[in-house]
C-alpha cells in the first residue's frame, strides 16, 4: 500500500497536534488543586491537605514545589525531622535545577511555561532556610540551625537585592539566631544587614524597619561597647533614654541579664497571595486564533494582622517584619518582562503551525488552532503555603517557669485568638518560638478573568499609579 | 511509500522499550570503602576519614605523649569531647568523632574510655549488676578509669560562590587539653579546599 505526500503530510500535521495534546496531558494547573491544599490547611487537616498534595502535586516537574509544601506541612503538623529532610530534599533538588534543561526551554517556547520545572523565588528559598532553623531549635539542635543560617547568609550574597529576595527579615531572623547561640558580634553584624534591607525594601509604603530591630540594634551596640555608633544609632531612630541606656547603665544591664530571660515569637500569619491566570485573545488577519496565558498575582486578605504577648505582668505587641505579598510582586514583576517575551514567541511559532496546517487541509488548521490555543496556560506555581506576613514580638522576662499568653487579633484589633505556652527559660537566655496561623478567612478564591477582584502589582507601578 | 514490514514491528519495539528500561532503572555498583568518589564537593566520608588519620597521626607523633610515659609510666586517657560544627553544611560529626576514636585506639599509644553518655549506660549497667548478677561476676561501682585529656573540636568553612563556580574550604581545629589543669598540649589543624564546577546543563 502507498500514502500519498498530501496525507502523510496531514498526518504529520496530525501528529503534531496529538503530540502537543499530550505533551500538555500534564497541564492541568497549579491553581486548579491548590485551593484545596489551602482549604484543609486552614481547617487545620494537615493530613487531608498532605492527602491532596500527595494526590496531585507529584508531577515530575513539580518536585521541587511538592517538597517545599511537604515539608511546610510537615512543620506545621510538628514533625520537624520528616519536614527538614524534605527540605534538604528540596535544596538537592534546587542545586540540579540551576543547570538549563534544553529539552524544558524548548517545551516552554513551543507548548507553554508549565514544561519547565518549577524553580523557586529568592524570597521563597530566604524561606527554606528560616523554616529549617526553626525545625532544629524545635528538635533542640541549636547548631544545626546555625547551619542554616550561614546557608542563607550564602544564598542572600548571590541575589541581585537582598531586600528583594526577602533578605530583610532573613537578615533579621539570622541575628536573633545568633543572639539565641550568644553570639552577640554576629548578630550585631546580621542586625546592621537587616536594616540596610529594610532601608532598601521594595515597597517603603508597606512595610518600615522594625522599631524592635531598632532597640536590638541600639542594646548589641552598647552591650559590644561600640559607643559611638549607638550615640549615631539613637540619634537616627529618635528613641527615648528608656530604649537606649545610657553607657552607664551597661553594668547593671549585665547584671540585668544574669536574672532574666527573653522571648522572641515569630507569627507567620495567612497565606501569600496566589497566582492566577490571566489570558489575552487577539484574531490574526487570516482568522488564526492568538492566546497568550501570563499569570498575575490576585489579592488575597489576611485575618491575623497583629499579636500581643504577656507575661509576668508585662506585655508588648507584635510589628510586622515581612510582607510577603510585597516580595511576589516584585518577583513576578522581575520575570514578566522574559515570560512576555516567551509568550510572544510561543504565540508566533504556533501561529506558523496554523497556518501550515491550514494549507495541507483546513480541518487540520482549525484542529492546530485548537490545540495551541488549548495548551496555553500560564505558570501559576509558587509556594502558596506561605505566609502572607510575618509578624515578630520580643518581651524580656525573669527567669523560670514563665505562662506565655500569645494574643492574635485582626486588622481591626478584635481578638481571633489565644494560645498559652509554659516555658522554662533559662538565665540570658532568648528563646525563639514560632507560631503559624492560617483560618478560613484567609481564603478567598482566585476567580479567573474576573476583573473586579484586585491585583496585586509592583510597588514601583503602584507608586506611578497613584 | 511502502510500510515497514510487520514482522520488524515487534523486536524494535522491544529493543526501544528495553532501552528505555535500562535508562530508567536504578544502577547500584559496589566500591571499595576507600574509593574517592567526589560527587557534589560536600564533605564526605573520605574528608572525614583522611583528616580523622592526619590529625591523629599528628597528634600521637607529638613529645605529649612520651612525656606523660616519663612522668605517670603509663599510657595517657583520652576521651572526645566535643566537636562542633560551624560551618555551612549540615556535617555529620558523629561519623567524623568515630573516625578519630578508631585511630586513636588501634594506635595502641593512648588509652580511651567511653564517652559521657556510654558511661551513664555503662553505670546503668553496673547498677543493675549489683541487684541481679552473680557476686563474683559483678563489677563494682568506682573503678573507672579517669581520662587524662580530653579532644575537642570545631569544623569551620568558608565558601565563595561565583555563578557555578564555587571554592569550598574546610578548617577542621582539634585542641588536647589536660584535665588536671586545662592545659593545651596540641592544636591541630587541617585544611580543605575544593573547587566545584556545577553543570550548566542538564537532560
Amino acid at each position: 500500500m502507498s500514502w500519498s505526500s498530501g496525507t502523510v503530510r496531514r498526518a504529520r500535521l496530525f501528529c503534531a497536534a496529538g503530540v502537543l495534546v499530550l505533551s500538555c496531558s500534564g497541564c492541568a494547573g497549579y491553581r486548579d488543586w491548590a485551593g484545596l491544599l489551602e482549604q484543609r490547611l486552614a481547617a487545620g487537616d494537615y493530613d487531608g491537605a498532605l492527602a491532596v498534595l500527595e494526590r496531585h502535586g507529584r508531577r515530575e516537574r513539580d518536585r521541587l514545589l511538592y517538597q517545599l509544601n511537604r515539608a511546610l506541612l510537615l512543620r506545621m503538623k510538628g514533625e520537624y525531622r520528616a519536614s527538614n529532610a524534605a527540605f534538604e530534599e528540596a535544596k538537592r533538588l534546587m542545586e540540579r535545577l540551576e543547570a538549563v534543561s534544553v529539552r524544558e526551554q524548548a517545551g516552554a517556547l513551543t507548548v507553554n511555561e508549565l514544561q519547565r520545572s518549577y524553580v523557586p523565588e529568592d524570597y521563597e528559598r530566604t524561606l527554606i532556610h528560616v523554616f529549617s532553623a526553626l525545625n532544629y531549635l524545635a528538635l533542640d539542635q541549636p547548631l544545626e540551625a546555625r547551619v542554616e543560617v550561614l546557608q542563607l547568609d550564602q544564598h542572600l550574597r548571590q541575589v541581585k537585592s537582598e531586600a528583594e529576595a526577602g533578605g530583610a527579615f532573613g537578615r533579621y531572623f539570622s541575628g536573633l539566631l545568633f543572639e539565641a547561640l550568644g553570639e552577640r558580634d554576629q548578630a550585631l553584624v546580621a542586625y546592621r544587614q537587616a536594616r540596610l534591607a529594610y532601608a532598601d525594601y521594595p515597597d517603603p509604603d508597606a512595610l518600615a524597619m522594625p522599631r524592635q530591630l531598632q532597640r536590638d540594634l541600639l542594646r548589641l551596640t552598647r552591650a559590644l561597647g561600640l559607643i559611638e555608633e549607638a550615640r549615631r544609632l539613637q540619634q537616627d531612630f529618635g528613641l527615648e533614654s528608656d530604649d537606649a541606656p545610657s553607657g552607664s547603665q551597661v553594668d547593671s544591664e549585665k547584671e540585668h541579664a544574669s536574672s532574666s530571660a527573653e522571648v522572641a515569637l515569630i507569627l507567620f500569619s495567612g497565606l501569600v497571595p496566589p497566582k492566577r491566570e490571566v489570558w489575552i485573545d487577539a484574531v490574526t488577519e487570516d482568522g488564526t486564533l492568538v492566546t497568550v496565558a501570563l499569570p498575575e498575582l490576585a489579592a488575597r486578605p489576611i485575618h491575623v494582622q497583629g499579636l500581643s504577648l504577656e507575661a509576668a505582668g508585662r506585655q508588648a505587641r507584635g510589628e510586622v517584619v515581612e510582607d510577603l505579598a510585597v516580595l511576589a510582586a516584585e518577583a513576578l514583576a522581575r520575570r514578566r518582562p522574559l515570560m512576555l517575551a516567551r509568550a510572544l514567541a510561543r504565540a508566533a511559532l504556533k501561529h506558523e503551525a496554523v497556518a501550515r496546517a491550514r494549507q495541507e487541509h483546513a480541518g487540520a488548521g482549525l484542529l492546530m488552532n485548537v490545540v495551541t490555543a488549548a495548551t496555553e496556560r500560564a505558570d501559576t506555581r509558587s509556594w502558596s503555603l506561605l505566609p502572607g506576613q510575618i509578624h515578630l514580638v520580643r518581651l524580656s522576662l525573669p527567669a523560670g517557669w514563665q505562662r506565655l499568653r500569645v494574643v492574635l487579633l485582626d486588622g481591626a484589633g478584635r481578638r481571633v485568638q489565644q494560645r498559652s505556652w509554659r516555658v522554662h527559660l533559662a538565665a540570658g537566655e532568648l528563646r525563639l518560638l514560632a507560631w503559624h496561623w492560617i483560618d478560613d478567612e484567609d481564603l478567598v478564591w482566585p476567580q479567573e478573568r474576573d476583573a473586579a477582584q484586585p491585583v496585586i502589582q509592583p510597588a514601583a507601578q503602584r507608586r506611578t499609579t497613584h | 511509500m511502502k510500510r515497514v514490514p510487520g514482522r520488524w514491528s515487534a523486536p524494535v519495539l522491544l529493543a526501544v522499550l528495553a532501552l528505555a528500561a535500562g535508562a530508567c532503572s536504578t544502577q547500584v555498583e559496589r566500591i571499595e570503602v576507600g574509593e574517592v568518589r567526589d560527587l557534589s564537593g560536600r564533605w564526605n566520608d573520605t574528608d572525614s576519614r583522611l583528616v580523622s588519620e592526619e590529625m591523629v597521626a599528628d597528634l600521637l607523633s607529638r613529645p605529649w605523649v612520651e612525656d606523660f610515659r616519663r612522668r605517670e609510666g603509663r599510657p595517657p586517657a583520652v576521651i572526645v569531647g566535643e566537636v562542633l560544627n560551624l560551618g555551612h553544611e549540615h556535617i555529620n560529626v558523629r561519623t567524623f568523632v568515630l573516625d578519630i576514636e578508631r585511630a586513636l585506639i588501634n594506635s595502641g599509644k593512648v588509652v580511651f574510655v567511653a564517652s559521657k553518655t556510654e558511661r551513664e549506660e555503662l553505670r546503668e549497667e553496673r547498677r543493675d549488676q549489683e541487684l541481679h548478677a552473680r557476686e563474683d561476676t559483678r563489677k563494682p561501682m568506682g573503678r573507672e578509669l579517669g581520662a587524662d585529656f580530653m579532644l575537642k573540636g570545631t569544623i569551620n568553612t568558608i565558601f565563595d560562590t561565583e555563578g557555578r563556580r564555587q571554592v569550598r574550604y574546610y578548617q577542621v581545629d582539634l585542641t588536647l587539653i589536660d584535665l588536671a589543669d586545662n592545659r593545651k598540649v596540641w592544636l591541630g589543624q587541617k585544611k580543605i579546599k575544593k573547587f566545584v564546577t556545577k553543570p550548566g546543563l542538564r537532560p
